[in-house]
């Protein structure tokens, strides 16, 4: 079944770009509804999760867009249940939660399209390959993108943090 | 190698995708210009910590919401691609057609006119058609007789005869 198949996935890309929990779910549930309105257009040959990737990222650029100007922030990161990794050393964890928050609250500081690339391939480790054919760009143009997204989301913390931010 | 250059190199090298030569260069890029060695460093931090995102759970109430849309929308889909269905586009094209010369025999100033010579066309068409039965009546039974006399002539040949002899 669909749900089954693909909730986590496309939850977690809402949920990711949003920055939202409450609106990542009213997300899914949109984006399930335009797939089932658009199964017919499905085309059997293709691969079936780029098409869905595709279907989801374009929803949730179109929505950011359209909605960007009522948008508050991101929630803050203790709140989003992610299960960290256990460490046994508690610093250690305590200084990559720290990290974590301020990576998740740089990325509202990036525009949608590099945001989604960013999640795309290093969240969500798709290959650029993949990224090209759900985002309908050329190679070339994905791995531009990520490069640029990395840079812009690395000097943005670089300056939140001052010289002595150190990731 | 410029700076600029550099960066955008950055994704590339971190992902071992550079040339031997080229990667020769960065790096020595890298050992002169504390700048892109810091900057480099920070990107190779920040994937790595976006590569550590865990995912987040899919809420059970999210997930019972999307089980129900299919069941709703069902009925409504089934009878929208009914009557959406490819084949039934020339009927809808016909009825089109068909409402229009309706709609202008009903409506047009020269209404009365315009049926009366419909109705005579008709009619001429009607007598036509029958004249042309009554002459294809006609034309059968000449080719009855015609074939009922070759048949008698055949049967007549004196080769097939019993009683004739044979030189």
């Amino acid at each position: 079944m669909l749900v089954d198949a693909y909730s986590r996935k496309i939850f977690n890309l809402a949920y990711q770009f949003s920055g939202s929990y409450q609106e990542a779910e009213d997300l899914t549930q949109e984006i399930f509804i335009k797939l089932y309105h658009s199964l017919g257009k499905y085309d059997a040959g293709k691969n079936f999760t780029a098409w869905l990737l595709t279907l989801g990222r374009n929803h949730l650029i179109d929505q950011y867009r359209r909605t960007r100007r009522e948008k508050t922030q991101r929630d803050d990161f203790e709140e989003h249940r992610f299960k960290a990794g256990s460490s046994a050393d508690p610093e250690e964890s305590l200084i990559r939660e720290e990290t974590r928050k301020k990576v998740w609250d740089g990325l509202d500081g990036l525009p949608e399209d590099m945001r989604m690339a960013l999640i795309l391939r290093d969240i969500q480790g798709h290959s650029y390959e993949e990224m090209a054919e759900s985002l309908d760009i050329p190679l070339g143009t994905v791995k531009s993108r990520v490069n640029r997204a990395r840079l812009q989301l690395a000097r943005l913390l670089r300056d939140r943090q001052g010289a002595d931010y150190d990731l | 190698m410029t700076c600029d250059r550099m960066e955008e190199l950055f994704s590339a090298y971190l992902e071992g995708g550079l040339e031997i030569g080229e990667q020769r260069r960065f790096e020595d890029h890298l050992r002169s210009c504390p700048e892109c060695a810091d900057l480099l460093e920070r990107m190779k931090s920040l994937t790595e910590t976006l590569a550590g995102f865990p995912e987040v759970e899919v809420p059970p109430r999210l997930v019972e919401r999307l089980r129900a849309i299919p069941i709703r929308r069902r009925p409504f889909r089934l009878f929208t691609e009914l009557l959406l269905r490819p084949s039934l586009q020339p009927i809808y094209a016909a009825a089109a057609g068909l409402l229009v010369l309706v709609s202008a025999l009903a409506f047009h100033p020269d209404g009365p006119r315009i049926r009366r010579e419909i109705d005579r066309r008709i009619h001429l068409g009607y007598a036509q058609a029958e004249r042309l039965v009554a002459r294809a009546g006609g034309l059968t039974g000449e080719l009855s007789a015609y074939t009922e006399t070759t048949i008698d002539k055949v049967k007549n040949l004196p080769v097939l005869q019993k009683d004739t002899e044979i030189p």
